[in-house]
């Protein structure tokens, strides 16, 4: 493929041919990272500050640290008090930096790097939670891209395409693996949908307003069977286009905000990778797009 | 004027620098979400391909990642994580079963009975589910309580220290998916506060 000069500030590159690789590393404008990242960053801070703020009271508790793999095999020990302060602030000012896009490549990795171990210090005493997974791959894949400016809502990028497209898969994949979870850990599928589950999470953590339903069996053993049938089916927003997809990205948030409201499970961290479906460069006000100043 | 400049040094056309548009069905050709034609407007170029390698890596490290996380699923282990088992809610419950709901509570000095704890890390200094996950090993080492005894007296230094903590349980019966009768609160394990 031949070069074309420009004088474009940000380096672009070719698509693969092929085209599961054209599906794979799609070519999206630098400008959707960009944004994206200022998402993912900004809300690593609002998490480690309250969805995974329990790091710091892990510090008081050393006794129940259960590291897992990864965490032994680095020999990573048991968060101390200050430790988990002094990792608070590294993660808070390095996604800052990585935000506001100031040293892209390094100050994305230090992210990575010091969010991966936050997670290993809230996720290792006991109980892992699974809405994490894509927030954390995300964290990961984005150094990966390098430079990506607001302005380059022209310039598209394979890279970007690529990491865009794991952080799409990794959500899905928080779904579609859940149900073969479901089915693994019941032995048969309609016994998770015919059971208790919903009325033993509303036992335990319901909301008053939803205890109302604990009267009706019915109607949540019929919300779990649907719950099944589009976590089965959410590979399919890989392939959506348009108002196809905005309604199935719509219908996810409206599912986390319901859970939420009645269970006080939001999955945020989930949820805002979700914004990776999106043409977040239309967000860019049109002042930052002039071409050339990227 | 340095726009203009740079717009006839490039070719490049001033309508294919707006905002891309919204992904659209009706152009079917869009090869990713939200990719749509105009991320490969005129103005879009390609400097070099992505190398071999490039690609190359791209491909071989998301498929370890995906052969890890459906071993996860299928040895049903969160060891791997952020590659690990999405065991939340996965396991189904009797509609005739019992609802269990780990609990915690403390003895403090002049009081006739136990007080209920938040069971969380702002009280307890870990949450209820991190103590369910290691269930059998904290009710085989109730010295682990003392733990807990420490963090509330640190995160509540205006409170009053526990003489004794008691982990609970709560167990609810359910008939046809309905709760029958009153819970029943069952002691765990206790630690007399060091």
């Amino acid at each position: 493929m031949s070069s074309i000069p420009t004088l474009r500030s940000t380096p672009t590159e070719a698509a693969p041919t092929n085209p599961f690789l054209r599906w794979f590393m799609p070519e999206v404008p630098l400008a959707r990272v960009a944004v994206f990242r200022v998402f993912v960053y900004l809300f690593i801070i609002i998490d480690v500050l309250t969805i995974s703020g329990d790091v710091i009271a892990h510090g008081w508790t050393p006794e129940f640290y259960q590291p897992l793999w990864l965490a032994r095999f680095l020999h990573i020990p048991a968060v101390s008090v200050l430790g988990a302060q002094i990792l608070l602030t590294l993660i808070i000012v390095f996604s800052l930096l990585a935000a506001a896009g100031i040293l892209q490549r390094l100050s994305g990795w230090a992210v990575a790097l010091s969010f991966g171990a936050w997670m290993f210090y809230t996720q290792g005493y006991g109980y892992v939670a699974h809405d994490h997974m894509a927030l954390v791959i995300a964290a990961f894949v984005l150094p990966t891209i390098g430079t990506a400016r607001f302005g380059d809502v022209s310039t598209a990028s394979a890279r970007a395409g690529w990491a865009l497209r794991m952080v799409q898969i990794s959500v899905v994949l928080t779904y579609f693996y859940s149900v073969v979870m479901k089915w693994i850990a019941s032995g048969n599928i309609t016994h998770w949908a015919n059971g208790a589950v919903i009325i033993w999470a509303l036992m335990r953590r319901g909301a008053e307003w939803s205890k109302p339903f604990l009267e009706m069996p019915g109607l949540l053993i019929a919300a779990q069977w649907a719950t099944l049938v589009f976590e089965f089916l959410s590979p399919v927003v890989l392939f959506l286009k348009g108002k196809w997809l905005y309604g199935a990205v719509a219908f996810f948030f409206l599912f986390h905000l319901m859970t939420y409201l009645a269970l006080g499970i939001h999955f945020l961290p989930t949820v805002i990778c979700w914004a990776a479906f999106l043409p977040l460069e239309k967000l860019v006000p049109k002042r930052f797009t002039s071409t050339g100043t990227a | 004027m340095e726009e203009k400049k740079r717009r006839l040094l490039t070719s490049q056309d001033p309508a294919a620098q707006g905002p891309d548009p919204a992904p659209s069905s009706a152009s079917g050709k869009s090869d990713g979400p939200g990719t749509g034609p105009s991320a490969r407007s005129k103005s879009a170029t390609r400097v070099k391909p992505l190398s071999k390698v490039s690609i190359g890596w791209r491909i071989v490290v998301p498929a370890i990642a995906f052969v890890i996380l459906t071993c996860g699923q299928f040895l049903n282990t969160n060891d791997f994580f952020p590659l690990g088992s999405l065991t939340q809610y996965a396991t189904a419950k009797d509609l005739n079963g019992t609802v269990n709901s780990t609990c915690i509570e403390a003895e403090f000095p002049g009081e006739d009975e136990p007080r209920r704890l938040g069971f969380n890390a702002a009280t307890v200094g870990i949450e209820r589910g991190d103590v369910e996950s290691q269930l059998d090993r904290v009710i085989a080492h109730p010295e682990l309580l003392q733990s807990m005894a420490d963090s509330y007296v640190r995160l509540q230094p205006d409170e009053p220290k526990p003489e004794t903590m008691i982990l609970c349980r709560t167990t609810t019966q359910l008939k046809n998916g309905l709760a029958v009768g009153e819970s029943e609160q069952t002691t765990l394990a206790t630690w007399e506060v060091r």
